[in-house]
């Protein structure tokens, strides 16, 4: 098979299809400042530093996809009024203030114009140099936030959790509004980005039973996805970060338009932690050897055999245990057992299951590049 | 006489008014907080933590238990403190509890704070962002057994280890024993780093807390 470039490659993947070898995508995202010794605080809103800085780390390690944006779970949330606190790596949503507090407040929220926004404009200013520069033979995806994980941003997690069974139908009210105005923003990255890596990690089953995805994340995204695909010529991925036992084909297969290509993100499960999710890997997949010092590779199998063909399946490499404390040996283990499990026929691309710390070794990402080329060839 | 089975189920269920009526009406008719604590709230957030780990609860209902939870608890607290100080059997433990500094998540922390509680420890919840020697000093102040951090971001993980560093400067050490959980840990790197113990979520910092009570 001929060569293929990166943007051909991820694309080619994310139809469930099968590239010249498995796209492998980093996600050093807000770590990629640091390899330029940049402060996020000094320039996150400086897209041209930003966009450099993505550059050089994709230029070091030498993967197939560039990610925009640092922040993109809390941008709409921060549009419409959230306030920010800085971590060490970016501003995050401060859920000890509540933009929601009563319903009330529904029908006040801020929602400005997306160029308006300066963090909103800022993100779409670095998307759009990326894809200037390289999104002509590099995939480019900026990450956003799904609604259900605003709805949280806004209203603090304990109080979703408790108004999805006491005030559900004031909960569909926000879930509208807000996912109205993040296709807005969603829409104003047309043509600025190939996908959308739409970041839900609240949504994941630790947190949401399938029964609440079903009735409070799913149609939502699904309107999301329709409205980046059919309008906005966009790639859509789902990343609800962790678990996906019971919610899987709904997080992805099920809100995917049909025929467009899409992808999805997480970690899938925790086989030595919760039980149900080693008794969703025993029933898909059949009694299989669990690995110890490997519990994320294995449920890639499982991943696989659902939803494998239909959607790119991005993961699995430990972003905590393997990338941030392993060495490069680790990294190349389990790089080889996640091609093991996941690569056959394509439509997949080896990522990691989440974003990378900002003190994760840069020997590290090399290896994860480097053994997915040696290991992830296609005959 | 109150049916301790049916407000066991009250509690599992989440359904408050009628846990705390029953808690209330079986403390009137003398049944002793102690025998409440290890017949009915004990056993039942052992089944509701099971419910979570077999993916039959979620965190709404991990939400409303505890809630559930909280407010049996103020009666039954109430008591159990005056059983203490008559003699009684003493409370499993005392845990100094906190999020990280540089970390506002506290929804785990909570859901831990519900489940020591729940088991009998006498948790002190100092909440979110708190800095290293603050825990320290209040867990001097407090007289604790353990000190619990979570840690959601891997940009705060520092912080736990800096507790450590801390008690070990100051002599401390072996006073407390620390405890760690939250998505950015690993039973790996808290023992590299020096913790006692590390649980992978709420219900089974019960266990973790309780096995460090033993090693006391």
């Amino acid at each position: 098979m001929a060569k293929m470039s990166s943007l051909e490659r991820v694309a080619t993947a994310l139809q469930g299809k099968q590239p010249d070898r498995v796209p492998v995508a980093t996600l050093a995202i807000a770590r990629a400042l640091w390899e330029i010794d940049a402060n996020p605080r000094d320039v996150i809103n400086d897209p041209k530093t930003m966009a450099r800085a993505k550059l050089v780390a994709n230029e070091r390690f030498g993967d197939d996809v560039i990610v925009a944006g640092i922040d993109g779970c809390f941008v709409e949330a921060k549009a419409m009024g959230a306030k920010e606190y800085w971590a060490r790596h970016m501003p995050i949503v401060d859920t000890r203030y509540r933009v929601i507090k009563t319903w009330e407040d529904v029908d006040d929220l801020s929602m400005p114009k997306p160029e308006e926004f300066p963090r909103m404009k800022a993100v779409m200013d670095e998307a759009a140099i990326l894809m200037e520069k390289v999104g002509d033979h590099m995939a480019i995806a900026t990450i956003v936030s799904g609604s259900f994980s605003t709805v949280c941003n806004l209203m603090g997690h304990e109080a979703l959790y408790r108004a999805m069974v006491k005030e559900p139908k004031e909960v569909h009210r926000l879930l509208e509004k807000v996912t109205d105005y993040s296709i807005e923003y969603h829409l104003a990255l047309k043509g600025k980005t190939h996908a959308l890596g739409v970041l839900d990690p609240v949504a994941a089953v630790e947190t949401t039973s399938p029964k609440q995805y079903e009735e409070f994340v799913k149609p939502y995204l699904a309107k999301d996805f329709e409205a980046i695909f059919k309008d906005g010529g966009m790639i859509p991925i789902n990343h609800p970060c962790g678990s996906c036992t019971g919610i899987l084909h709904m997080a992805s297969v099920e809100i995917i338009p049909e025929g467009a290509p899409g992808g999805i993100s997480a970690n899938y499960g925790h086989v030595h932690e919760r039980r149900s999710d080693l008794r969703y890997l025993k029933e898909t997949v059949g009694e299989v050897t669990l690995d110890p010092d490997d519990p994320y590779s294995i449920m890639l199998a499982a991943v696989k055999k659902e939803i494998g063909g239909r959607v790119g399946i991005f993961g699995n490499i430990d972003p905590i245990g393997v990338l941030l404390e392993g060495t490069p040996e680790m990294v190349r283990a389990q790089v080889r057992r996640n091609i093991k499990y996941a690569a056959e026929g394509g439509g997949f691309i080896l990522a990691s299951a989440c974003d990378t710390a900002v003190d994760t070794p840069s020997a590290n990402y090399k290896a994860m590049v480097e053994a997915t080329k040696e290991f992830g060839v296609y005959d | 006489m109150v049916n301790l089975e049916e407000m066991k189920t009250a509690l599992i269920e989440a359904e408050q008014e009628k846990a705390v009526q029953l808690a209330n009406q079986s403390l009137e008719e003398g049944i002793s907080a102690h025998d409440l604590i290890s017949k009915v709230i004990m056993p039942a957030t052992k089944v509701i933590g099971n419910k979570y780990e077999d993916g039959e609860y979620f965190l709404s209902d991990l939400i409303l238990a505890g809630e559930t939870l909280e407010a049996m608890m103020k009666p039954i607290s109430g008591k159990l403190q005056a059983e203490i100080a008559a003699g009684g059997k003493a409370m499993a433990g005392k845990v100094v509890l906190a999020t990280v500094e540089g970390d506002i998540h506290d929804i785990g922390k909570n859901l831990v704070r519900i489940f020591l509680e729940g088991f009998g420890f006498d948790v002190v919840d100092m909440g979110v962002d708190i800095p290293p020697n603050a825990v320290i000093e209040k867990a001097i102040e407090e007289k604790a057994d353990i000190i619990g951090l979570s840690c959601l971001m891997s940009v705060t993980r520092d912080n736990v280890e800096h507790v450590v560093k801390e008690l070990e400067k100051r002599g401390l050490r072996q006073d407390y024993a620390v405890l760690v959980g939250g998505r950015s840990t690993t039973e790996h790197w808290a023992k590299e780093i020096g913790c006692d113990g590390w649980a992978s979520d709420a219900p089974t910092s019960v266990d973790s807390a309780k096995s460090l009570m033993l090693q006391k």
